[in-house]
């Protein structure tokens, strides 16, 4: 790929108010070296407030480089991001980018830097230059809705991984963003530990309105979003509802990826002719179908 | 031995000496060790090891924590005792081997050298025993404030001290990990003659160290993500207050200071 080059230009006018948005974005890592890699390929890709985007893919697809592109973290070679009418290349929107974008990683270790858990949570505040007693305020409030309040003064290290990671998002919810993009949260973690996490999300998610961006290899985890991404060489190559994205399993077999349990089970169930809907993603869903058509007869 | 790594693992408590504002503690535990090389005494140095003792008595900290503390340097110490043995020359020779003369003053100088470096570690122990790492992260910032004008930025070098402190644990766990999966491929660690310890101890250096470099990276990323920007236009949520408590502890080590010194011991 031949990227032009990201010298100072005008940034693009059409602007969506709300949402995120990029448009034909390309990156390449260490460009004019010999270990240039173009890790993006044209991306587009739209997020609506308050909308669960999960996004899958192959290792090295791309997932955490347009992660990192969303509360700039990187900038485009080439393309925009818009994060609510903000282009990411505006140096003096970037804070408030951040602002609105949160951004959690894989290792929980890695990104807490406060000693207790309450100071880890004022981090974010403090650096927004929020006054002290609001400071507090939104500890407390973080602390009460990812259920740790009880480890306030804790060291991290006496936590377990999924309360670090938990602690880690507190940290970023505390600050209000719009959007939270989580690359591979869960990864580290055991399945108790990731439930814990992804329930915790989806609750931000249901009952605060917060737009998430839920990075996985867990196909069973992308079944509760609004939208199902899939990337593959640094392109989005499907996108819809889960149901849309997991019904073609043919497709999503052939970029290296797994369909998840549930809809292969109502797969197969179809295929020995039982009436089951072919984009069933719950488990409900195929229970209630097989039972209905064995009362049926 | 990893355990024993105490240093900058502070002790909660409401002491007196916990309850001192950190920049009084600081200043105080840097005049203290600047005193210990000032001492040349043995009466001044027991009198050094009663006040610390008494300090920590204060600070209400277990002496058996302590002294778990000191044990690493035990080793330094030794080393420190027989390097002055071997070459302080001055004074009345108490022994011929070979080509090695010890003579008095070395014992004595010796035993000094030992004593002032346990008794320095002693103080900064007692210092990070009682200060938490954000107390003292706050105070290095406060602290070195005027050296903003020189281009120094005070609440980067408080936030790496700070994050040093906050990444002893996690680093010592990662040590005791590699030192396993070391183990569990048949290396056994107390066995082996210097060399072969060294070897094998560099061999959990390494990993350890490239884990450090890449934690960092991720650390500094994640810290960018929380709209960190070098602590412009940053509140602190910690608010240090100076108090009488500050002013009779920097009297009472001032004037003991003072003393062992007017007094030449
Ligand atoms: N800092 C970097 N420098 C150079 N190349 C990089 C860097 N980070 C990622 N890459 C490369 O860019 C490509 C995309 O990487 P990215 O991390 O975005 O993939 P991913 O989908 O997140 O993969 P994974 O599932 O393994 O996390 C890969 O080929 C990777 O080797
Ligand atoms: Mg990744």
């Amino acid at each position: 790929m031949t990227a032009a080059v990201p010298e100072p230009r005008p940034l693009s006018r059409q602007v969506p108010a709300e949402g995120i948005r990029l448009r034909g974005v390309f990156h390449t890592y260490g460009r004019g070296t010999p270990h240039e890699v173009t890790a993006l390929r044209g991306v587009d890709l739209d997020i609506a407030p308050g909308q669960f985007v999960a996004v899958v893919g192959h290792n090295g697809s791309g997932k955490s480089t347009v992660a990192k592109h969303l509360n700039v973290l990187l900038q485009p070679t080439e393309g925009d991001v818009w994060v609510d009418g903000l282009n990411t290349r505006d140096p003096a929107a970037r804070m408030a980018i951040r602002r609105r974008v949160g951004m959690v990683f894989q290792n929980p270790d890695n990104q807490i830097v406060g000693i207790t858990v309450e100071h880890d949570v004022a981090f974010g505040l403090e650096n927004l230059g929020l006054p002290v007693e609001v400071i507090e305020q939104r500890i407390d409030e973080a602390l009460r809705l990812l259920g740790i309040e009880h480890l306030r003064h804790e060291p991290p290290h006496r936590l377990s991984a999924g309360q670090k990671q938990r602690l880690a998002i507190a940290g970023v919810v505390a600050m209000r963003p719009r959007y939270m993009v989580l690359d591979e949260a869960t990864a580290l973690l055991d399945p108790a530990g990731r439930a814990e996490v992804l329930d915790c999300i989806v609750r931000l998610n249901r009952e605060e309105g917060l737009g998430v961006v839920w990075i996985t290899h867990f196909m069973e985890e992308a079944v509760h979003a609004d939208q199902v991404v899939v990337m593959e060489g640094g392109q989005v190559v499907m996108a819809g509802t889960p149901r849309q994205v997991f019904q073609q399993a043919e497709e999503i077999r052939r970029l290296r990826l797994d369909v998840p349990l549930v809809t292969r089970i109502a797969a197969g169930l179809r295929e020995r002719g039982l009436p089951v809907p072919a984009d069933a993603v719950f488990l409900e869903e195929v229970v209630q179908s097989v039972c209905r058509s064995a009362s049926g007869d | 031995m990893l355990d024993d790594i105490i240093l900058g693992q502070y002790v909660p408590g409401d002491s007196f000496l916990h309850r001192l504002d950190p920049r009084t503690k600081m200043i105080l535990s840097a005049l203290l060790a600047v005193l210990v090389f000032v001492v040349h005494t043995w009466t001044g140095y027991a009198l050094y090891f009663a006040f610390t003792a008494a300090l920590a008595a204060v600070g209400r900290i277990p002496p058996r924590y302590l002294a778990r503390g000191m044990r690493p340097m035990v080793f330094f110490g030794v080393i420190t005792f027989l390097f002055q043995l071997v070459f302080v020359r001055e004074g009345r020779a108490v022994l011929d081997l070979w080509i090695l003369t010890v003579t008095d003053r070395g014992v004595v100088e010796g035993f000094f050298m030992c004593f002032r470096l346990l008794l320095v570690v002693l103080v900064v122990l007692l210092f990070t025993l009682t200060t938490s790492a954000v107390e003292l992260a706050e105070a290095v910032d406060r602290l070195l404030r005027p050296l903003r004008r020189v281009g120094v930025n005070s609440y980067d070098v408080g936030l790496v001290l700070s994050g040093a402190i906050r990444f002893v644990p996690t680093l010592l766990e990662q040590a005791d990990k590699v030192k396993k999966a070391q183990m569990a491929r048949g290396v056994v660690f107390e066995q082996g003659n210097l060399i072969e310890r060294g070897r094998k101890v560099t061999a959990i250096l390494v990993p350890l160290l490239l884990n450090v470099v890449r934690r960092a990276d991720e650390l500094g990323m994640a810290m960018e993500a929380r709209c960190y920007q070098g602590g412009v236009g940053r509140t602190s949520r910690m608010q240090l207050r100076t108090g009488a408590r500050d002013w009779v502890a920097a009297a009472v080590s001032v004037a003991w200071g003072v003393m062992l010194v007017w007094a030449g011991l």
